[in-house]
């Protein structure tokens, strides 16, 4: 495992919504804690963390990715 | 062809079990591939394998495929992936270019179906009909 647990992000806003990666944070709280390091109108940086972390971290960090993608879809594209 | 496929290992040492792990990074070009059509397939993707979207630069999306464990091969994914890509952009392509004569066929076929017509039986509400004389109800207008 690196040093550092925690796994970064730059989420543009092209693809991903604001309002779609609060909602899967909110999703996984469960499971993996995440804050926002910075955000601008184009993208929005976040830090995930996973403790302690194990061999299924990749999986979950990639779950949460595609839930806050799918929710991000969903707004994008007037599905929900 | 507007893809520019990457492979390789996963070497960012997170998770013992998947160190092994590979993705696949898929660089859409957005003169060819719209926004919409990416996103849509990236939406009938997400079952089969974890994707994370980013944008390298002007005009250029980048894709990240890697695969779920017990699911087909990475090799596989992508390929469907990029085909899939293909279909939602032709699918636009289509729909755009025959806007004009769907709307077209639809109004003639409405123009056609001479929709002002009585229609077949009595259609007033059956109170309305109650409260109508006898001998008017036979002669509707």
């Amino acid at each position: 495992m690196p040093d550092d647990p925690c796994s970064h992000f730059i989420l543009s806003h092209d693809v991903y919504e604001r309002a779609a990666i609060i909602a899967a944070g909110e999703s996984y709280a469960a499971h993996l804690s995440f804050e926002v390091v910075r955000t601008s109108a184009n993208e929005t940086e976040i830090a995930v963390r996973i403790s302690p972390p194990s061999s299924a971290t990749d999986s979950v960090i990639g779950e949460f990715l595609n839930h806050v993608l799918d929710l991000s879809i969903r707004q994008k594209l007037g599905r929900g | 062809m507007a893809l520019a496929v990457q492979q390789g290992s996963n070497d960012d040492g997170r998770g013992s079990a998947e160190t092994g792990t590979r993705e696949v990074i898929l660089l859409v070009d957005e003169s060819i591939y719209s926004k919409e059509a990416l996103l849509r397939t990236c939406y009938w993707f997400t079952d089969r394998c974890y994707l994370f979207v980013s944008r390298p630069g002007p005009n250029q999306f980048s894709v990240r495929i890697r695969a779920k464990a017990g699911l087909p091969s990475l090799e596989s994914i992508s390929g469907d992936f990029e085909n899939a890509l293909i279909d939602h952009q032709v699918r636009q392509d289509v729909e755009r270019d025959t806007a004009r004569l769907r709307e077209l066929i639809v109004a003639k076929a409405f123009a056609e179906g001479d929709l002002e017509d009585a229609p077949i039986g009595d259609d007033r509400d059956p109170v309305e009909r109650a409260n109508v004389p006898e001998d008017r109800a036979h002669n509707k207008p």
